[in-house]
């Protein structure tokens, strides 16, 4: 082979370099999708923190047997998924680029974990403007608070008397609610239109024995019962807890 | 032609982009070290050798445009090579062979820091001289092509890192490793 061989092969063949817009094109394209990449994976994120914010770890023992299960369960592993998921696609478009190569696994990896917790929390706190998502995971929250089989009920305050209260659940209905046997830090809990959680038993129709009444951290102004926001309810058993603490209150008094 | 011989490589490319002439200048520059870097990655006769090369050359002129002038010519050029190997490779669906006949006294260094495989008097003996090469053909590919880079390429990380298209950190890693293993096999 001589330099004239392949000379005039480009000529006989009349091959052309390939155009600097094709590159130009397939550069901007992975910085495009690297970009669409980041925003998607600090959207994840920032669902999987605002959602975690929202899970009621304190209370977990009215929930779950054991904490871990409590946590498998409320897990929001679809948005830990897709947050990964983005991650692993930042990292192979990050090496495709130009001179991505030249930084170490360790270095890509720790750069896009920062830039998508960074964007996500800046974007949490615009979802928390947004009132859409908090209303969504707060109703979700209610509607594990609601499970009178479960002994778990949640909802307004509607009407207070001596020895029962109307509350009015998330799915609209009102309740008549014994508090003759709640513990007694729980009274000053029970106010007119507070939002509030109860433990107790389910007696028979729209009517619940209340043993512990606690408050529920939740902004009243978006407690809006009959919402169109589909939620699951992950527990449905009544945990040991709550069996006990009702055995405890009720038979006590 | 000594103004061409005293232009750089980076001077080389614009010229090729506005006449396809300007190529053979490249070729004279990196035909026989590219001819032996093909070699010894691929082991194979002179025709496919040839057939090769001159693939390499008419990818180099079709992609002169995506030649980027912060990295260093002979780089780029060399991962070109490297990649139309594999695609060789590939698409010809040959059981991979490397040659390291053409320059034994490289084979040397790739283990001339460490005393402990072999003493640096019997080092030169060419009973030894064939154990590490047959050891060498005997490691996983990418540990061959590493060590062909750094010891018989005489490419620095930084050229490596260019080649390959992995960091330098993976560079310094793999050779460590493939003398590690090299110098495992050899012990056996």
């Amino acid at each position: 082979m001589n330099n004239d061989q392949i000379i005039q092969k480009i000529k006989t063949e009349n091959l052309k370099p390939i155009s600097k817009s094709v590159f130009l094109f397939r550069k901007i394209s992975i910085w495009f999708l690297l970009t669409i990449s980041t925003i998607f994976g600090a959207y994840a994120f920032a669902f999987f923190f605002l959602k975690t914010l929202y899970i009621d770890f304190d209370n977990w023992q009215y929930f779950a047997s054991s904490y871990n299960i409590f946590l498998m369960d409320n897990i929001p592993y679809i948005w830990v998924s897709l947050f990964i998921l983005s991650l692993l696609l930042v990292f192979y478009l990050f090496k495709k680029t130009n001179k991505g190569y030249r930084h170490s696994v360790v270095f890509i990896g720790a750069v896009s974990i920062l830039i998508s917790f960074s964007l996500g929390i800046v974007l949490s706190k615009v979802f928390i403007g947004k009132a859409y998502f908090i209303e969504r995971f707060e109703n979700e929250k209610l509607i594990n608070w609601t499970n009178p089989e479960a002994g778990r009920l949640s909802g307004e305050v509607l009407f207070i008397e001596d020895q029962y209260i109307l509350l009015r659940d998330i799915k609209d209905e009102v309740w008549n609610v014994d508090i003759s046997y709640v513990l007694d830090n729980s009274i000053d809990t029970i106010k007119n239109n507070a939002v509030i959680s109860i433990i107790g038993k389910y007696d028979y129709e729209n009517n619940f024995t209340a043993c512990q009444i606690m408050p529920l951290n939740i902004d009243k102004i978006r407690f809006k019962p009959n919402s169109k926001h589909k939620t699951v309810i992950y527990f449905n058993k009544e945990t040991v807890f709550i069996k006990d603490i009702c055995d405890f209150v009720i038979k006590g008094k | 032609m000594q103004e061409i011989k005293d232009k750089t490589d980076n001077d080389l490319a614009i010229l090729v982009r506005q006449n396809p002439e300007a190529l053979s200048y490249i070729i004279d520059r990196y035909r026989t070290k590219l001819e032996k870097y093909i070699n010894r990655r691929t082991n194979v006769d002179r025709h496919d050798l040839e057939d090769i090369l001159q693939d390499v050359f008419i990818k180099v002129y079709r992609n002169i445009n995506d030649y980027d002038q912060s990295l260093v010519f002979s780089s780029w050029i060399y991962r070109i090579t490297h990649n139309h190997i594999i695609d060789w490779y590939r698409k010809n669906k040959k059981h991979i062979s490397i040659s390291l006949d053409d320059d034994e006294s490289k084979i040397i260094h790739i283990l001339q820091d460490d005393n402990s495989v072999i003493d640096d008097q019997t080092l030169h003996d060419q009973e030894n001289i064939d154990l590490i090469k047959k050891e060498i053909k005997n490691l996983p590919y990418d540990y061959q092509e590493i060590l062909i880079l750094k010891f018989f390429e005489d490419k620095s990380y930084e050229e490596i890192s260019d080649i390959l298209k992995i960091s330098t950190s993976s560079v310094g890693v793999k050779i460590n490793r493939a003398k590690k293993l090299l110098k495992e096999k050899i012990l056996k």
